[in-house]
C-alpha cells in the first residue's frame, strides 16, 4: 500500500489516512482486540458494526479484510456492497447468493502454515513489510454490507436464510448507524460491536500525525476548535483540517466558517430582538439570519444552548422551548421550510420571555 | 438575453461581493489536485451558481465554458425509463438528479458511477491557455455539479455516501442547494461547506447601478434601493425587476417615483389573503381552492405559496393571532414536505386560518355585549 505515488495526491486525506491495519485504528480498543483475536485464531463470526458516523466502522471492516488475505487475494474474497449499489431483493437473490455460495478455490500465495495459524508473537515484527507479511488466509469469503440500515426490510428478510445456509464459506459484516433499523432476526445472527464516537484526545493524536505528514502547520487551540466542531466524528475532523489547509491559513474564524456555525454576534442580535416582545423586530431578525444562509439545524442547536442558560426564562419556558426546538428540528429533517420553523421557535421564545417578565413584576 | 445572464460575472475576480469567499475559491483553484468535495448553500439569488461556474473556469480555463446539452435515458431495474438532461463540458458534468423524482437513486447509482469510475485522458484535454503543469493536474480530475440536492430522496443521498469516497481520486462533486438541512449529515461531513449569504441591500444597489451603467440606463438611487428591498435580498429577482421596470417605463430614465413591477402570482396571493380575511364561509373556501389550484397549475411551489400567504395574512392581523397562525403555517408546511398531495394541506391551512379568525372575531363581538 504505497501512499506517496502521483495519483495519491488527489486522494482526500480521509481516504489516504484510513487505517491500513487493525492496530492503526484509533480508540476502539475492545472491538479491535476482539477482532485481532479473531484474526489470529481465524475464527470469525458474522459481525454487525453499529455506531455514529465517523467512528471507524467501515475502516475496521476494510482493515480486517486487509489483514486476513494477501493484497492480491483480498479483492477476490471480499464483496463490498454499499448504498450506492442496487440492493433490492433481486440483488440479494442473485448477486449475494451467488457470491456467498461459491466455495473458495486454491490459494496461490504460498501459505507457510495452515489456514488457521496466525502469525506468532515473535514474527510480528515483520508485519510492516508488505511482502513478507504472513496472512492467515482463512478459507472463507466476506461480504461487507455497508449502510445496512438502508437495505429494504424485504431484502433483509431474504438475507436471513442465506446467512445461515452459507455460513461455512461466507461471513457477513453488516455496518449501520442505527442498529434498530436492522431487523432482529438478522441482528441476532451476528456478533454485535458498538463503536463509540471518538474522544477528543485520541482524535487529536491522529490529527497531529496527519498534520505533520502533510506539512500543515496548525496550533493546538485550532485543533481543539476543530475537534469541538467535529463532535467525535473523525471523518468530519479530518475533512475540516484538510479544507482549512487547502484554504491557506488556519484560524479560528475560518474553522467556524467551515463548519457553518453562526457567529455569536448574529445570534445575539436575534436574542435581542426576542426581548422586544414585538412581532416586527423579531420577523426582521429572523429574515436577516435566514438571508445569511446559516443551516437551520445549527441555528436551532445554538439557540437551544442559549435558551437553556438564559436567566430570563423560567423552568417551564425552558421546557416548552426545548420541546419546540426538538420538534422544529425533526420537521427540518423531514424537509420542511427552515424559515417557518425558525419563526415558530422564536415566536414561542418571545412569549416565554414575556411570561417570565410578567411573573417577575407580579 | 436577459440581463441576469448577460451580466453574470464569469471569473472569480469579476465577482462583486463576498470577497472572502472569492478569495477562498481562488486558493482552491490554485491546487486543483487537492480540491475537496464542495457544498454550496445559501438563499436563492445569492450567487451560488455564478460562483460555481467561475470556480470551474478558474480551474479548467476556457474549455470549461464549451458546454453542450446532453440527454441521457436509462432504465431502472423495474423497467421504467428515466430521462435526464445534463450540461457537459470536457471537464465537468452538471445535472439536477432531483428531476428524476422517485427514481433519482438510479441516476446517482448509474450515471455518477459511470462518470466517476472513468479517468480523463491527459493529453487530449490539455489546456492551451494555462501553464501545462496546472492544466495537467486539473485535467486529471472531473467535476460533477449536482444542483438542487435538497430535492434528492434519502435513498439517493445514501447512495452518494460511499461513491463520494470511492471515486474521490478521479472525481470531485460540487453540491448546490438552498436548504442545507435537507442534506443528510454524513454527506455534509464529507464536503467543504461554502456558505453564500444573500447580498446586502447596498451590495445589490451597487450591482444594479453597474448593470444600469452598462445598459445606458439612468437609475435613481431611491428606486434602486426600493428594488433591492422589494427583492428580499435576492439579486436575481432584483435584476429581473430592474429589467421589467425598464420595459414598463419605456425609456432610459428610472426615477424615484417609478412603480415597482410585481409579479402577477404575488398579486394573486395577496388577493387571496384579502379574500379569506374578509369572509369566512364554506363558499369562500371553495373559491380559495380554485385560486390555489390556479397557482399550483402555474408551477408555483406549494411552500412558496404558503410562505407568501402567511406573510400576507400576518401583516394584517392582531399581534395575538400572529403567532398562532405562524404555528399552523409551520405545521402545514411540514405536512406538505411529508405528503404528496400539496393542495390538501394548502386548503387545510386556509380552513384553519378561517376557523381561528372567525373565533377571534366572535370573541371580540361577544365581549362587546
Amino acid at each position: 500500500m504505497s501512499t506517496t505515488n502521483a495519483s495519491a495526491a488527489g486522494v482526500p486525506w480521509v481516504e489516504r489516512y484510513r487505517p491500513k491495519s487493525l492496530k492503526d485504528v484509533s480508540h476502539q480498543g475492545e472491538v479491535v482486540a476482539t477482532l485481532q483475536n479473531a484474526v489470529t485464531t481465524g475464527r470469525l463470526p458474522h459481525l454487525l458494526f453499529y455506531g455514529p458516523p465517523g467512528s471507524g466502522k467501515t475502516s475496521v471492516a476494510l482493515a480486517l479484510c486487509r489483514q486476513l488475505w494477501h493484497p492480491s487475494q483480498w479483492r477476490k474474497r471480499v464483496l463490498e456492497l454499499n448504498a450506492s449499489d442496487e440492493r433490492g431483493i433481486s440483488v440479494v437473490r442473485d448477486k449475494i447468493k451467488h457470491f456467498a455460495s461459491l466455495s473458495v478455490g486454491q490459494v496461490n500465495v504460498p501459505a507457510k502454515r495452515n489456514f488457521f495459524g496466525g502469525p506468532k508473537e515473535d514474527e510480528k515484527k515483520t508485519m510492516d513489510e508488505d511482502d513478507e507479511q504472513e496472512y492467515p488466509n482463512p478459507p472463507f469469503k466476506i461480504i461487507i454490507l455497508d449502510e445496512a440500515d438502508t437495505v429494504t426490510a424485504d431484502a433483509q428478510a431474504a438475507l436471513r436464510r442465506i446467512i445461515e445456509a452459507n455460513s461455512r464459506i461466507t461471513r457477513f459484516i453488516l455496518i449501520c448507524n442505527y442498529v434498530t433499523r436492522v431487523i432482529e432476526p438478522l441482528a441476532s445472527r451476528c456478533a454485535k460491536f458498538r463503536f463509540q464516537s471518538l474522544p477528543p484526545h485520541s482524535m487529536k493524536m491522529r490529527l497531529n500525525e496527519i498534520a505533520q505528514n502533510e506539512g500543515c502547520s496548525v496550533t493546538d487551540s485550532h485543533l481543539d476548535s476543530i475537534l469541538e466542531l467535529a463532535e467525535g466524528d473523525m471523518r468530519r475532523a479530518v475533512t475540516t483540517l484538510q479544507s482549512a489547509h487547502a484554504l491557506g491559513s488556519i484560524d479560528d474564524q475560518a474553522v467556524a466558517e467551515l463548519a457553518g456555525v453562526p457567529p455569536a454576534s448574529e445570534v445575539e442580535k436575534l436574542i435581542q430582538a426576542l426581548h422586544c416582545n414585538e412581532f416586527e423586530p423579531m420577523r426582521q431578525a429572523v429574515d436577516d439570519i435566514c438571508a445569511e444562509g446559516y443551516a437551520g439545524q445549527l441555528l436551532l442547536k445554538v439557540l437551544l444552548e442559549k435558551f437553556m442558560d438564559a436567566d430570563d426564562l423560567d423552568e417551564m419556558g425552558r421546557a416548552r422551548l426545548a420541546i419546540r426546538i426538538a420538534e422544529a428540528e425533526h420537521r427540518m429533517i423531514d424537509g420542511a421550510d427552515e424559515y417557518l420553523q425558525l419563526m415558530t421557535v422564536c415566536g414561542l421564545a418571545m412569549q416565554c420571555i414575556q411570561a417570565k417578565k410578567v411573573a417577575m413584576e407580579e | 438575453m436577459l440581463w441576469v445572464d448577460k451580466h453574470r460575472p464569469s471569473s472569480l475576480t469579476a465577482l462583486s461581493y463576498h470577497g472572502s469567499i472569492s478569495q477562498r475559491l481562488e486558493s482552491l483553484a490554485q491546487k486543483p489536485e487537492s480540491l475537496p468535495h464542495l457544498f454550496f448553500y445559501g438563499p436563492s439569488g445569492s450567487g451560488k451558481r455564478t460562483r460555481i461556474t467561475a470556480l470551474l473556469g478558474a480551474i479548467f480555463g476556457s474549455s470549461a465554458n464549451r458546454l453542450k446539452l446532453d440527454q441521457r435515458t436509462f432504465t431502472t431495474p423495474t423497467g421504467r425509463t428515466v430521462e435526464i438532461h445534463m450540461v457537459t463540458s470536457p471537464h465537468h458534468v452538471e445535472l439536477s438528479p432531483g428531476d428524476a423524482g422517485n427514481n433519482d437513486r438510479f441516476v446517482i447509482q448509474d450515471v455518477l458511477k459511470e462518470l466517476a469510475a472513468t479517468k480523463n485522458i491527459r493529453s487530449s484535454v490539455a489546456n492551451m491557455d494555462k501553464d501545462s503543469q496546472q492544466a495537467d493536474a486539473a485535467a486529471e480530475i472531473k467535476v460533477v455539479v449536482l444542483n438542487q440536492v435538497d430535492r434528492l430522496s434519502k435513498q439517493a443521498q445514501a447512495a452518494l455516501r460511499r461513491t463520494m469516497e470511492k471515486y474521490a481520486a478521479t472525481c470531485r462533486l460540487i453540491l448546490c442547494c438552498d436548504n442545507p438541512s435537507k442534506l443528510i449529515a454524513p454527506l455534509r461531513s464529507r464536503c467543504l461547506g461554502i456558505r453564500v449569504p444573500a447580498p446586502s441591500i447596498t451590495e445589490i444597489v451597487g450591482v444594479l447601478n453597474a448593470v444600469a451603467q452598462k445598459e445606458n440606463l439612468t437609475l435613481s438611487d431611491a428606486f434602486a434601493e426600493k428594488l433591492a428591498k422589494e427583492s428580499n435580498r435576492n439579486l436575481r429577482k432584483a435584476l429581473l425587476m430592474l429589467e421589467a421596470a425598464k420595459v414598463q417605463a419605456g425609456g432610459n430614465q428610472l426615477g424615484a417615483d417609478q412603480i415597482l413591477p410585481s409579479t402577477d402570482w404575488e398579486l394573486y396571493i395577496s388577493q387571496l389573503a384579502q379574500d379569506i380575511t374578509n369572509e369566512q364561509s364554506p363558499s369562500r373556501l371553495m373559491a380559495a381552492r380554485e385560486k390555489l389550484y390556479e397557482l399550483l397549475v402555474n408551477c408555483i411551489p406549494a411552500t412558496t405559496i404558503l410562505k407568501k400567504l402567511t406573510g400576507e395574512l400576518i401583516s394584517s392581523l392582531d399581534d395575538s393571532l400572529k403567532l398562532e397562525v405562524l404555528e399552523w403555517a409551520a405545521f402545514y408546511e411540514h405536512r406538505i414536505a411529508m405528503g404528496s398531495k400539496e393542495i390538501f394541506h394548502l386548503e387545510a391551512f386556509v380552513a384553519k386560518f378561517m376557523a381561528i379568525y372567525k373565533k377571534y372575531l366572535n370573541d371580540m363581538f361577544a365581549d362587546d355585549f
